[in-house]
């Protein structure tokens, strides 16, 4: 990496992270009210006395564990709609009927539809899994659209099964797409999951924690969950990057 | 012994091809030369089943390709790619044979242009078939490469006595490598002979050439 890749790479995200710090702290300092905007020390404390509690632990995880669910549940249906998607125009013509209206449901509608006909730990799931679908079924499809046409040709000529084209030809090939698409589909998905859990006041979840710093007024705790949540979702876009980038430069 | 049985095609209005009739001896070397247009890659395309038309090809059941381009899976070892479209040959074997034995474990981005051609032309051999069609194998080819390419070509060919059948624009690349010359033009073949002396040959066909 040379000097002004470094600058780029490195100093520039973390200049801006100072910044938006110095902006926030200036405003708390400002406004001279914790409970209206606590100042970022205030909420580091708040996260250090989050991160002593089991229960923070408990929901943490437990949200976590319903994103992950439910990005493999729409990632695995994403796939298979797009790779059917590929190789038959009609059955694209229904998918493609179909996507715009799950796209098109109105999320809060749905959450609260969902409570009232599932357990209100599904409702969250089902609710983040048809919100992602839609989004990441165009990126594969894009990515599966860009596989090399004269590969495919290749293919056909050297008589390779259809089961080996998906599994040996397009999967990898799209693989660097993926990744990042994984990367960015579970940070929706986890601000996804926190929103439709406060709907659904899942029991020990970050929803519910944020819930109840609501309603006590807990806004340096608030902060803190949803800190923890950035820097979650950060994490998992960041981690995808660097494999993406490494497949790539392989390649 | 190949044969092209009253072949027809045509894209839309345009007839390429009305009933043509071509015989290929098995293990013969043949070039098809002509003007761009005249239906050379087509013919290929029918020959590899790629297209859609009417008559009989007779005595190609899996053809091997050479494409323009070498067309090698990115995400796969020489190695790998050439086990992608045969798992029975040794391909160990024929790595070591031609040379290339040190690269099995390269990926394609870390091979040079002449060395990732080798490698599908290799992977051509390596396909069990009888016939192999090559679409302007050494297109774009500085000329050291080139005849590197076809030298390369010509010893695993001595190896693998497959039919091959290819199409250029090169007079000198047709002779060099080929058996047999076949001019077309219009869908029909308008010079045909097989090589004896590669420098009459070669002004037999350049004078054609520039004819049309």
């Amino acid at each position: 990496m040379n000097k002004k890749t470094a600058i780029f790479n490195i100093v520039v995200p973390i200049l801006t992270v100072i910044v938006i710090f110095s902006v926030w702290l200036i405003s708390s300092l400002s406004v001279a009210d914790e409970i209206i905007l606590p100042t970022p020390f205030a909420v580091f404390e708040e996260v250090i006395e989050l991160l002593k509690t089991n229960r923070f632990y408990q929901s943490y995880f437990n949200t976590l564990l319903r994103s992950v669910v439910a990005f493999l549940v729409s990632f695995v249906l994403a796939f298979i709609f797009a790779i059917i998607s590929k190789f038959s125009s009609i059955l694209r013509k229904i998918i493609e009927t179909i996507i715009p209206i799950i796209r098109a449901l109105p999320t809060i509608a749905v959450v609260l539809l969902l409570v009232l006909w599932v357990d209100s730990s599904v409702a969250p799931v089902v609710v983040t899994t048809l919100v992602v679908l839609p989004t990441m079924y165009t990126s594969l499809l894009e990515a599966i659209n860009e596989v090399d046409s004269d590969i495919i040709v290749m293919c056909k000529v050297y008589k390779i099964s259809l089961k080996r084209q998906i599994f040996e030809v397009y999967l990898p090939m799209i693989l660097p797409t993926v990744i990042v698409a994984i990367g960015t589909g579970l940070s929706l998905n986890l601000k996804l999951m926190v929103a439709a859990e406060v709907l659904s006041s899942t029991a020990r979840s970050m929803g519910i924690l944020l819930q109840e710093s609501k309603i006590y007024f807990e806004t340096a705790n608030m902060f803190a969950l949803v800190l923890i949540s950035v820097i979650t979702g950060l994490i998992f876009e960041v981690t995808s990057n660097v494999i993406s980038k490494g497949l790539r430069r392989k390649r | 012994m190949i044969e092209l049985k009253n072949l027809s095609k045509s894209y839309g209005d345009k007839i390429i091809y009305t009933n043509f009739n071509l015989k290929i001896e098995d293990g013969e070397t043949v070039a098809i030369l002509g003007n761009s247009g005249c239906g050379k890659t087509t013919l290929l395309n029918i020959m590899a089943n790629l297209t859609d038309f009417n008559g009989e090809v007779i005595g190609i059941d899996n053809p091997s390709f050479v494409f323009a381009e070498d067309r090698l899976l990115p995400h796969k070892t020489v190695k790998e790619n050439l086990l992608f479209v045969n798992k029975v040959k040794d391909v160990s074997y024929m790595l070591e044979k031609v040379g290339l034995k040190e690269y099995e474990n390269a990926y394609p981005k870390e091979l040079s242009t002449g060395m990732a051609r080798r490698v599908s032309v290799l992977r051509a051999f390596c396909y069990d078939s009888s016939v192999m069609l090559l679409d302007e194998p050494f297109r774009n080819l500085d000329l050291a490469l080139k005849y590197k390419l076809m030298d390369f070509f010509l010893e695993l060919k001595k190896v693998d006595k497959k039919t091959a059948i290819f199409v250029t624009h090169d007079p000198d690349e047709a002779v060099y490598i080929a058996d047999r010359v076949i001019v077309l033009e219009d869908g029909n073949v308008v010079f045909d002979e097989r090589i004896k002396d590669r420098e009459e040959s070669f002004n037999n066909l350049k004078k054609i050439l520039i004819k049309k």
